[in-house]
């Protein structure tokens, strides 16, 4: 969905570490970065303490409530089945990050683990796994994860392996790349010939001269992870009713767009809220430790 | 570079056979059994087991991908038990639809995106910069199905400025197809109605489906703009007196927009899932939302022969970026 960081990024900086280490400046650099922290610090606080500051439960059904505008007693109005729509955003956000961070975990390691074999073991290995990871990129993301979600049942658990299949082909081909250029540079090389076993120049040069992509990429992830969550759950591909999901929350709201204004719009917000903080939150990370944009 | 070639077209028919793989075999794991769906609900055991046996789903798995396998490369996707006609007659019948508002899409969000990021890139760290930078990434942000609700509801229901759904008015006939473009072929015809009536039925999905295309390329363009801006031709240009925007447009575009050629298969994947969504909310005839329906009835003939035409789009889109990348980079062609 995104382009691979491997690809945008033209050498990776010696002291990636060391920046990471001073996140504090990344800060600093550009108000937009600042933003992006806050956002993103605001929805993490919503999803932990939503259950707490929300004023009803989420599935509270109250009929005679039914789709009533937003009040002092509710402050995002309500569903059609007389739900608090703000207590419901607030669920949604949790739900929303699990599954991001279920998604990503999965493909993380699976992609890492394939990746670093293919860069580290080289030859048949590297380009049987690969091959496979060119296949699955090979889907439009979307469909693919679509298709495996109707095939295996509409519901939040496959939606998550849907995504995760889509995701784990990315950070397979990021990290190999990574491995392959820093194989070859003078401080691996240096400590190859030192004589440090392999292991060891895995755990002190390697992962920590990769993590820095792989984090950042997955900053850049969580975004496209949440949107597209929504997007199956707005389908009918992924969660089901009562879950408060916001994209599902969005398909009961569309058959009253013309009455309640309220019922599609704040979900939306929120939604669309989060995965801008993510993608600020990625994009200003990424700009920060590419180094091609010399900027610091 | 023949041999480069030689390479990636292997490579491609690899890709393809995987998918024929990949999609047969999940179709085969879905939990459904496909006899009974065909059938039909009230179909007794027998006529379930007639079913099996007449399309051959009682053989074993291999057979059964051999025989799938047979008839694709004849040019036979299965028959779709939802529309009981072919698969590749309803995809013929579906992709022109598609085809004039990805085509649409693709343009008016890659202009507008390269305009976005040239701007950005001349004013960098300026508070233009920042904001070209949070529309970027608010465009890549937006849920196009939230979007075009909120489309829907003001700009159809409220302002009523725009018509939703279809390509053309209700009970307009369409153009005789040449294109199976609307807007073309009903100005071939002659029938300026038409036409105004398509473009109208474009706006909003177009829009939709170009937002994000818009962040993606804004975003490229900006950073090969920055590369580039700091080369020695540019200082040399500048230094020969060249108008400013001469040299932008001249010097540094041109050479800007190379890296954003390969782009241009990412754009397609992500059209490809944006067209999907949106075909669906806007009810556009097109091969999207006719997944969509193959995918909610469980009609697997038509699922896998959906994805087995967008992989081969897909992977012939990117083959054609690559080849063509090949030729626009003289260092690789003449290597």
């Amino acid at each position: 969905m995104i382009e691979p960081l491997a690809r945008s990024f033209g050498r990776p900086g010696a002291g990636l570490v060391r920046r990471f280490a001073g996140a504090r400046r990344f800060v600093g650099v550009s108000r937009l970065n600042l933003l992006a922290v806050a956002l993103v610090g605001l929805v993490v606080l919503a999803a932990v303490f939503g259950e707490i500051l929300a004023p009803f439960p989420p599935n509270a059904i109250t009929l005679l409530d039914r789709l009533k505008p937003p009040s002092s007693i509710h402050l995002f109005g309500t569903d059609d089945y007389g739900r608090d729509l703000l207590s419901r955003v607030l669920a949604g956000a949790r739900i929303s990050l699990q599954v991001a961070t279920i998604v990503l975990s999965i493909s993380v390691v699976v992609g890492t683990t394939l990746g670093a074999v293919a860069g580290l073991v080289g030859g048949l290995v590297d380009e049987a796994i690969m091959r496979v990871t060119d296949l699955f990129l090979a889907f439009p993301a979307l469909i693919l994860a679509a298709a495996i979600a109707a095939t295996l049942g509409a519901d939040l658990s496959t939606t998550i392996l849907a995504l995760a299949t889509v995701f784990w082909p990315w950070y397979a081909r990021l990290v190999r790349g990574q491995v392959l250029s820093l194989r070859e540079r003078e401080f691996v090389l240096a400590a190859r010939v030192a004589g440090a076993r392999a292991s060891r120049v895995v755990r002190v040069h390697l992962i920590p001269n990769v993590l820095p992509f792989v984090i950042v990429q997955m900053s850049l992830d969580v975004g496209y992870v949440i949107l597209s969550t929504s997007a199956l759950s707005f389908l009918g591909l992924g969660a089901q009713p009562p879950t408060p999901e916001w994209g599902a929350m969005l398909t009961d709201a569309r058959g009253y767009l013309r009455d309640a204004w309220w019922f599609p719009t704040f979900p939306g917000l929120a939604l669309a809220f989060t995965v801008v903080a993510f993608n600020l939150l990625g994009d200003g990370l990424r700009d920060w430790l590419d180094p091609r944009l010399g900027r610091h | 570079m023949r041999r480069l070639l030689a390479r990636r077209l292997i490579f491609v028919v690899f890709v393809l056979w995987g998918v024929t793989l990949i999609t047969f075999f999940l179709a085969r794991v879905a939990p459904g059994d496909p006899a009974r769906l065909i059938a039909g609900a009230h179909a007794n055991a027998a006529a379930i087991a007639n079913v099996r046996a007449l399309y051959g789903l009682d053989q074993p798995l291999v057979v059964q991908y051999g025989h799938y396998m047979a008839d694709l490369l004849r040019g036979d996707l299965g028959t779709s038990f939802v529309t009981r006609r072919p698969v590749a007659e309803d995809i013929r019948a579906f992709l022109p639809a598609t085809a004039e508002l990805s085509v649409f899409a693709l343009l008016v969000g890659s202009s507008a995106g390269i305009a976005l990021g040239v701007f950005a890139a001349l004013r960098r760290g300026s508070r233009s910069d920042a904001a070209a930078r949070l529309i970027a990434v608010a465009s890549l942000s937006m849920p196009a199905f939230w979007l075009a609700m909120l489309l829907q509801l003001v700009v159809y229901s409220r302002l009523g400025w725009l018509p939703f759904g279809g390509r053309l008015d209700t009970g307009m006939a369409p153009p005789p197809q040449v294109t199976g473009f609307m807007t073309i072929d009903s100005l071939l015809a002659g029938q300026p109605e038409t036409f105004v009536a398509s473009v109208r039925h474009l706006v909003m999905p177009v829009f939709t489906l170009a937002l994000a295309e818009v962040g993606l390329m804004a975003r490229i363009v900006r950073t090969s703009m920055l590369e580039v801006v700091g080369e020695d031709y540019i200082r040399t240009a500048e230094a020969k007196g060249l108008a400013r925007r001469r040299v932008v447009v001249r010097h540094a575009l041109r050479n800007a927009l190379l890296p954003a050629v390969t782009v241009l298969g990412l754009e397609a994947a992500l059209l490809a899932g944006g067209v999907f969504l949106v075909e669906t909310i806007f009810a556009w005839p097109g091969i999207g939302r006719y997944a969509y329906d193959a995918i909610r009835a469980s009609d697997y003939s038509a699922i896998m022969g959906v994805t087995v035409v967008g992989a081969v789009i897909y992977v012939a889109i990117n083959l054609v970026v690559d080849i063509g990348y090949l030729y626009l980079d003289p260092r690789i062609r003449y290597s």
